[in-house]
């Protein structure tokens, strides 16, 4: 589905006048917002690489920042190597709290990087010096943007256009018409009830899982041969036994 | 914001008329004006053909436009005597398969 023929679906359910373009593209957007909030998807992936600071902890991420990334949602992952090396190696983001790893790390601890966490827009890393200007690549998720042109598509709408279209017929319903009941017709349509659990976020959580599982998840035999090459990523390894 | 909205198939060319009686009531004619198009993206779009100008009455042929696309075009005209400068904006639907009443 092209972007404007979402366009005309959610017009034609207000008259084809009745909604102003303006107001349209405001709907279409909270439309995708309304879904990108359900999950982390597949087109919402992006990767950054960025330096380390010789004793510098904290790093921002926002436009402009040390991790320049616009509309940052979500860290899936972040590695680190040093320039002159080829391989990368994981760094533990997000699985231990920012108090508990204040008391295990001194101020003045240095190293390479072993853990790090999002405060707000902020990654800090630990041991809180690092030692050398490390390359650092950050795997993340970002809230997205319809396109711009109304020939234009992206994954979303190419695949899943009708999702759009019940979010932005929702908002409208909700903000245009005042008409929740209404609106809870197509928020159904979007998301089931509970919400979230059926209808096209369902569809869309689904194709994300089949993607995630290629991408992340190993089943590995707890004995024999298949042991050694289980990977160092530790918590997402499914034990066969 | 659009005042106005047209639909249109890519292969028609339509003349549109606007007459700013309501917006320049102290003129009877026009010094000056112009009708610019872009496309949603503000890049310029070849969607318009010659102006015309009658009292205060402002012509313009609409014609071609690339198929679900939608086009903004300002019409703005300057009164004689009040040298007040207003605009008329007009939304540009170029769609070849939706039909019926809008």
């Amino acid at each position: 589905m092209l972007l404007g023929e979402a366009k005309d679906v959610v017009r034609e359910h207000f008259g084809r006048l009745g909604l102003n373009t303006t107001i349209l593209t405001l709907g279409l957007t909270e439309g995708r917002k309304l879904i990108e909030r359900e999950g982390n998807f597949w087109w919402m992936k992006g990767t950054y690489d960025a330096s380390a600071v010789i004793n510098q902890q904290d790093y921002s991420i926002q436009s402009g920042g040390d991790f320049d990334i616009d509309n940052f949602k979500d860290a899936r992952a972040l590695l680190w190597k040093k320039a002159s090396d080829v391989n990368w190696q994981p760094v533990e983001l997000g699985i231990v709290d920012h108090d508990e790893l204040d008391q295990m790390y001194d101020e003045d601890d240095q190293g390479n990087p072993e853990f790090a966490l999002i405060d707000n827009t902020t990654l800090k890393l630990y041991p809180p010096l690092p030692d050398f200007a490390y390359d650092l690549r950050l795997y993340f998720y970002q809230w997205t943007d319809n396109p711009t042109a109304n020939t234009d598509t992206d994954d979303l709408l190419k695949n899943y256009g009708m999702a759009l279209c019940y979010g932005a017929i929702i908002w409208g319903f909700e903000m245009q018409l005042k008409d929740l009941q209404g609106a809870s017709y197509w928020r159904n349509l979007l998301g089931g009830t509970p919400f979230g659990h059926g209808g096209e976020i369902a569809k869309l959580k689904r194709e994300n899982f089949k993607r995630d599982w290629k991408d992340r998840v190993m089943l590995t035999p707890h004995l024999g041969a298949g042991r050694l090459t289980r990977r160092s990523i530790t918590n997402l390894n499914i034990y066969c036994r | 914001m659009a005042d106005d909205v047209v639909v249109k198939r890519p292969n028609e060319i339509q003349t549109y008329d606007y007459d700013f009686t309501p917006k320049l009531p102290l003129d009877a004619a026009l010094s000056a004006s112009t009708v610019a198009a872009v496309d949603e993206e503000g890049n310029s779009a070849a969607v318009l053909g010659t102006k015309s100008v009658s009292g205060l009455i402002l012509s313009v042929p609409l014609q071609g436009g690339t198929d679900q696309k939608d086009y903004t075009v300002t019409m703005q005209a300057t009164g004689t005597t009040s040298a007040d400068v207003r605009e008329w904006v007009v939304e540009l639907r170029v769609r070849r398969n939706l039909q019926g009443v809008v």
